[in-house]
Order: C-alpha cells, then sequence, then structure tokens
C-alpha cells in the first residue's frame, strides 16, 4: 500500500511517500507500529501512549479519517492508499 | 490610545459635499454590536436596505474593532461593510496588513463614507485630522503603481495605503481594495463600491501608538492567556511549528485533495488527484518561498512571499499564494501550474480583483466553452494559462466581450449565456474552496452565509477537519444545523472585535471576552460575547431580509446536492441540503431564512 506524508510529518520521514507490502490481514495499528519502528521520531506523533488515537494527526484511509471508521482497528487492503496528516486548516 | 473609548472617534464623510465631521457612534450601537462587523451593519441599517449599490446613496463604512491597533494578538484587522453590488446583500470584509492599526493611531476609531465625490478622491488622514484630496494623478493606475506614487509623496515611514485599482473604478462587481501590495478586502465588491463613490484610495500616516488600558495588569495578564494559546505547539497557530506557521493557508490543499473536498474544473470533480501537491504549501514552502511577512501583532506569520524562479514570470515577488486563490486559479481550473497562479493572484492585487470569484467565473467560462455554450471565439479551455493571464485585464477594464461578460461574476455571466447552473455561487457570490459534498458543514454555511458564499462566516472546516476540540464527522449532516449557527455567532463576535479570524484556532469566545471586557473596562463574559454574535448575525440577516433576500434564498448550486462527488473520501456524497437547513433554523428560531418579529426582540434589535 502507499503511505503518504504532508507537511511536518513529510520532513520528519524525509520523502513524500513509501510503499508498503502487507498481508490482508493488517489493520491501522500495525502500520502505526511498523512506521513508528523505521521513523521514532514520526513514531512519537503516531503513538498515543495511552493506547487510543493520536491526537495531533490524523490518518485517513482512501481518504477518510479512521476516526469515523474502525479507528486503530480499521482493516488496510494492499491496494488502498492512506495520508498522514498534522492537523491543518486555513483559507 | 484609549481603548474603552472605543467609538468616540467615528468619522462621518459625505464625499458629495467634501466635508466630515466627527461623530461618535451611539453608545448603544457599541454596546449591543461591540464594533467592526457588527457596528457596521448598524450603520447600514440606518442609512436603509433598499439602497442601488453602486449609487451615491449607499454607504461605505470602515469600522475598526475595540482591540484593533492594541497589543492584543492578531489585531491588525479592520470591517468594509456596505451593501453589495454583487449579491445585493448586506457585506462584510475584513484586511489585515498594518491600516487597520495605522487608522487607530492616526486618531480614529472608523470612517463612514456617504455621498459621491464629483472628482477621484483620496482621503489623507494624520493626527486626528481627515483631508479629501485630488486623486487624478493616481486614478487608472494599477495598487502596487499608487502605493508607491503615496510612498514617493509622503514618505514610506508610518504610511499605509488602502486604494482600488482599475477593477474598482470600471465597477466590476467583485472589485476588492488592498493594503501593503497584497492584503485585502477581498469579497463582495467593496472595490467598486469605493469605485462607485470616486475614493481611490485611504491614505494614513501614523506612529504605533500605546494602548491605555485602566487594569494594565489584568490587560496583560488576558493577552498573555490569548497569547499562550496561540504559541502552544499543538495548535496549527503555534510559531514556526504549527501548519498554518510554517506553510500558511495553503497547507490544507493536499488534505482536502484526499478527503474529496477539493473541486476541480468547476466543480465537476471533488479531488484534483497527483496535481494538487503541484499547488500545495508543501510545494511553495520548499521551492518557491522566500520569507514570512507579518499583520500587525501577529506571531503566527501565515503569510508567505515568494519569488518565481523560472519560466515566463521569472522574478516576480509577490505575496500569498493563498489557498484560496490556488484553488479557484489552480485546480478549480485544471491549472496545475504554480508559477502561473502566482502571476494570477499578483494580477488580482494589482489591478484589484477578488481571485475566488475571477477563478470560478473562469471555471465557469472553461465549462461552458466545453458544453459550446459561449460565442465563437471567446472560449476558454481548461488550464489554459496563458489565456488566463492575458485575460485579466481585460476583466478589470471590462473590455467588450469575454472581459465584460465575466466582470460581472459567474452568476451573471452563466445567467447570460441561459445556462445558470454552472455557476458555483450562492446568492451571487461565488464558493470558496471547500467542495460541500465532502465537508457538509460548510456546505450548509456557504447556504446560510449573509454574504453570500463564504467559508469564513462559520468556518466549520476547524471541526471537520478535526483542528479544533470537537469531533465531527465531515460526511455526517446530522448536527450541523447547530454547529454552523454556533460558528457562524461566534465568528460574528470575533469579527466585531476585529480580531483575525486565525486566532479562533487557538481561542475562543472565553479568552475573547475577557481581552474585550478587560479593554472596555466593563463586565463581559463568554456568554455575553455568543449572544452579541448572535445578535449581529442576525441583524445581518433582518438587513437582508429587508433588502428583499426572503425565504428560500439560503440555496447550493445543484451540482452540490445532486451530482454525487467524484472521488477522494466523500465519493458517492451529495449535500443533503434541505435536512440540514430545517436543523438550522431551528437553532436560529427563523422562518425559512426570515428573522421573525419575535427573534428580533429578543434580541433587541435594532
Amino acid at each position: 500500500m502507499t503511505i503518504r506524508f504532508y507537511a511536518s510529518l513529510r520532513e520528519i520521514v524525509g520523502r513524500k511517500r513509501v510503499e508498503i507490502t502487507s498481508s490482508n490481514e493488517v489493520v491501522v495499528e500495525d502500520l502505526m507500529l511498523e512506521l513508528a519502528g523505521r521513523w521514532p521520531k514520526l513514531g512519537e506523533h503516531l503513538i498515543d501512549p495511552e493506547g487510543g488515537l493520536p491526537r495531533r494527526v490524523n490518518i485517513l484511509v482512501e481518504g477518510r479519517n479512521i476516526r469515523w471508521l474502525k479507528g486503530l482497528a480499521t482493516p488496510l487492503r494492499a491496494h488502498q492508499g492512506v495520508d498522514i496528516f498534522p492537523p491543518a486548516a486555513g483559507g | 490610545m484609549k481603548l474603552s473609548d472605543y467609538g468616540q472617534r467615528v468619522a462621518r464623510i459625505d464625499l458629495t459635499a467634501g466635508r466630515w465631521a466627527l461623530e461618535p457612534a451611539p453608545a448603544d450601537w457599541v454596546a449591543k454590536y461591540i464594533g467592526g462587523r457588527g457596528l457596521g451593519v448598524r450603520y447600514l441599517l440606518e442609512n436603509g436596505a433598499d439602497v442601488a449599490p453602486l449609487s451615491p446613496e449607499n454607504r461605505l463604512c470602515f469600522l475598526t474593532g475595540p482591540l484593533t491597533g492594541s497589543e492584543a494578538s492578531m489585531s491588525g484587522r479592520w470591517a468594509c461593510v456596505t451593501k453589495s453590488p454583487l449579491t445585493g446583500t448586506v457585506t462584510d470584509s475584513h484586511q489585515g496588513g498594518w491600516s487597520a492599526a495605522r487608522l487607530r493611531w492616526a486618531g480614529f476609531d472608523g470612517l463612514v463614507f456617504d455621498g459621491r465625490a464629483e472628482r477621484p478622491v483620496y482621503a489623507f488622514i494624520e493626527d486626528g485630522e481627515i483631508s479629501l484630496r485630488d486623486a487624478s494623478p493616481v486614478w487608472g493606475l494599477g495598487i502596487h503603481e499608487t502605493i508607491a506614487f503615496f510612498q514617493e509623496r509622503y514618505g514610506k515611514k508610518n504610511l499605509s495605503v488602502n486604494a482600488i485599482g482599475p477593477a474598482g473604478e470600471n465597477l466590476v462587481l467583485f472589485a476588492a481594495q488592498l493594503n501593503e501590495d497584497d492584503r485585502a478586502f477581498g469579497r463582495g465588491g467593496t472595490g467598486a463600491v469605493a469605485g462607485s463613490k470616486h475614493l481611490k484610495a485611504i491614505v494614513m500616516r501614523a506612529a504605533q501608538s500605546r494602548s491605555q488600558v485602566e487594569d494594565a495588569d489584568a490587560w496583560k495578564a488576558v493577552r498573555r492567556r490569548a497569547l499562550d494559546a496561540i504559541r502552544d505547539e499543538s495548535n496549527i497557530t503555534s510559531p514556526r511549528k504549527g501548519g498554518l506557521s510554517v506553510y500558511g493557508t495553503n497547507v490544507l490543499m493536499n488534505v482536502t485533495n484526499s478527503i474529496g473536498a477539493l473541486g476541480a474544473r468547476n466543480s465537476q470533480r471533488t479531488s484534483f488527484g497527483e496535481s494538487a501537491e503541484k499547488i500545495s504549501g508543501e510545494y511553495v514552502e520548499q521551492n518557491l518561498l522566500v520569507s514570512n511577512p507579518t499583520c500587525h501583532a501577529c506571531p503566527v506569520a501565515c503569510k508567505k512571499e515568494v519569488e518565481i524562479q523560472r519560466g515566463p514570470w521569472a522574478g516576480l515577488r509577490m505575496e500569498s499564494v493563498e489557498y484560496e486563490p490556488a484553488w479557484s486559479l489552480g485546480a478549480n481550473c485544471d491549472n496545475d501550474d504554480v508559477a502561473s497562479v502566482a502571476k494570477l493572484i499578483d494580477q488580482c492585487n494589482d489591478l484589484g480583483l477578488d481571485p475566488i470569484e475571477l477563478g470560478n467565473a473562469y471555471s465557469m467560462w472553461m465549462e461552458a466553452t466545453e458544453r459550446g455554450w459561449v460565442p465563437e471565439g471567446e472560449g476558454l479551455a481548461w488550464g489554459d494559462r496563458d489565456a488566463m493571464v492575458a485575460l485579466v485585464e481585460a476583466v478589470a477594464r471590462r473590455e467588450k466581450g469575454v472581459g465584460e461578460a465575466l466582470s460581472q461574476g459567474p452568476t451573471l455571466a452563466a445567467q447570460e449565456l441561459g445556462h445558470g447552473e454552472i455557476a458555483m455561487a450562492v446568492k451571487g457570490q461565488a464558493i470558496p474552496a471547500y467542495d460541500p459534498r465532502g465537508l457538509k458543514g460548510m456546505g450548509l454555511g456557504y447556504a446560510t452565509s449573509n454574504r453570500g458564499a463564504c467559508h469564513l462566516r462559520a468556518y466549520v472546516a476547524a471541526a471537520e477537519l478535526g483542528v479544533v476540540p470537537i469531533e465531527v464527522d465531515p460526511l455526517a449532516w446530522r448536527g450541523k444545523g447547530e454547529l454552523v449557527k454556533t460558528f457562524q455567532d461566534l465568528h460574528a463576535f470575533s469579527d466585531s472585535l476585529d480580531l483575525c479570524k486565525f486566532s479562533a484556532f487557538a481561542e475562543g469566545a472565553e479568552e475573547y471576552a475577557q481581552q474585550y471586557a478587560t479593554a472596555m473596562g466593563i463586565a463581559f463574559g463568554a456568554e455575553d460575547a455568543m449572544r452579541a454574535g448572535e445578535r449581529i448575525y442576525n441583524l445581518e440577516r433582518h438587513f437582508n431580509n429587508l433588502a428583499g433576500h426572503g425565504r428560500g434564498s439560503d440555496t447550493l448550486p445543484a451540482r452540490f446536492t445532486e451530482e454525487p462527488s467524484s472521488e477522494g473520501g466523500s465519493a458517492g456524497h451529495v449535500s443533503e441540503l434541505e435536512p440540514m437547513l430545517e436543523e438550522y433554523y431551528a437553532a436560529r428560531g427563523w422562518r425559512e431564512g426570515v428573522v421573525p418579529e419575535a427573534k428580533l426582540r429578543e434580541l433587541e434589535i435594532p
């Protein structure tokens, strides 16, 4: 699957996107742990110490915030795109 | 500058007679409508709702707020309030930069212009005095040259200039006014009203003046609390760390693109796909950014000065490639070339045009061209950036043909083609950069905005995008009625203070009320702020009702309610406007968009 990073998170990772190969059994929490393992500083944003949704990062699967799906238990499929944003507004 | 004296120094300027007089705003107006936007609407109501917007009978108000020019964070704004030639509604537009503070330091809380000068004039303001001077040397000039002219004449030091360009002089219905070359009273055609009055500019000269507040310790404490919230690293306003500060407003481009709320090709699509990246805040920050200018008393610095490096516009330095115009002249027109977007925005800033309206006029014309509805030889192809750049001047000068057609905005231009349905507008004003199918509350906000389609009256995107700690699903419609009302009321109050809208990403009614209460030396709490906001919102709606905007005027283009979102997170969704409106009217206590007498009495209007 394709993971895209934006704004300050992109600067931490050092690239716009990464491709990750996974089985069909993966959920968002698994992905977050894997990303945190690769980029510990990113992990500080992705992993809530209390096990909940990260408070200052929005994780979107196919454009839907996982907050409105099944949270960290949201299943991920190989063809799906995941976007990870810090909060953003303005205009 | 004694803040509690706010309202005492309002100048009433009769352009027809060429004279002015100081006339304090009535105390009960200040108490009930606060300042800025609210006080301006009260002046308009006094003038009557049925005036023709471009006639001498219309009134043009420039009102600072009680905190403007003070040490309060993000207090560098003022409101321009008038009856809009674009919508026929009341309109209020707000401008950052330094002019607002400068007016206050020069000794005035507001300027209320009536009549029409026989010849072009500008108002020169200094040391509590106003003189109307001959503007013929700058009539016809662009805004950049106009400002340079006054800087040459009066010196750059402590000088601010708010001006119209050729678009305002030529009565283009969406003409803007700008100060500092690039900070606009952008929406609603206030520049055309100034043009109709032959008012080219307001030129102010004043050194910074410190605020006097009775309880100086309390004033310092409440400002500190607000500043701490703005600086908090968890907020997007956090200087040099938060997304708004680092990338500017255009940090939104990739977000709305992903969720399916970024209209493309005149909102026929809801995402710009991979192309969004090329016009995004991240791209601009990496490739074009040269500096981060600020407005008065702002630690956020969301403005982004850029320099174009290559191509036909290489060397152009301008600010800013904001989210709104990057969308309207970019994704919305199928244009992924950021250099041309910067060029187009700078043209709008110089000629005095609202780039949101222009982009929507272009995209409407592009769709009409594709469908074969425009006259032979007057077509505009999707993403034809050279043609877009070439056409701006023709619009500003209302040149016969496409220029004249589009100078009316997309609504009237589409109606002339016999296809009003392809104008993406509400009450005659074009939509901003949030597709109502992907952010349902924003759609309701557009429909019920008192100045025509507008993202800023409610800005519930802050909740729908998870920026403020209210959890709201952007694709759910239930609960949006109450939410939109609450946000509209809060922002009606903050626009009357007049603090920058972006302060709301860190502050709330409590912080606003504390600063207002301390500045004015009165008891005033968060509930009072929300009630004042509600009163102001109802006053505006009452004005609109009197001006003929009655039942059924709160609408959205059918595209958003009938054509499902094409892609992104919102794929398959439409706007459920009708049930949201039912909720909203119930929360407001309105009858299908009309404020009943009982509500007016309850809110002590007028």
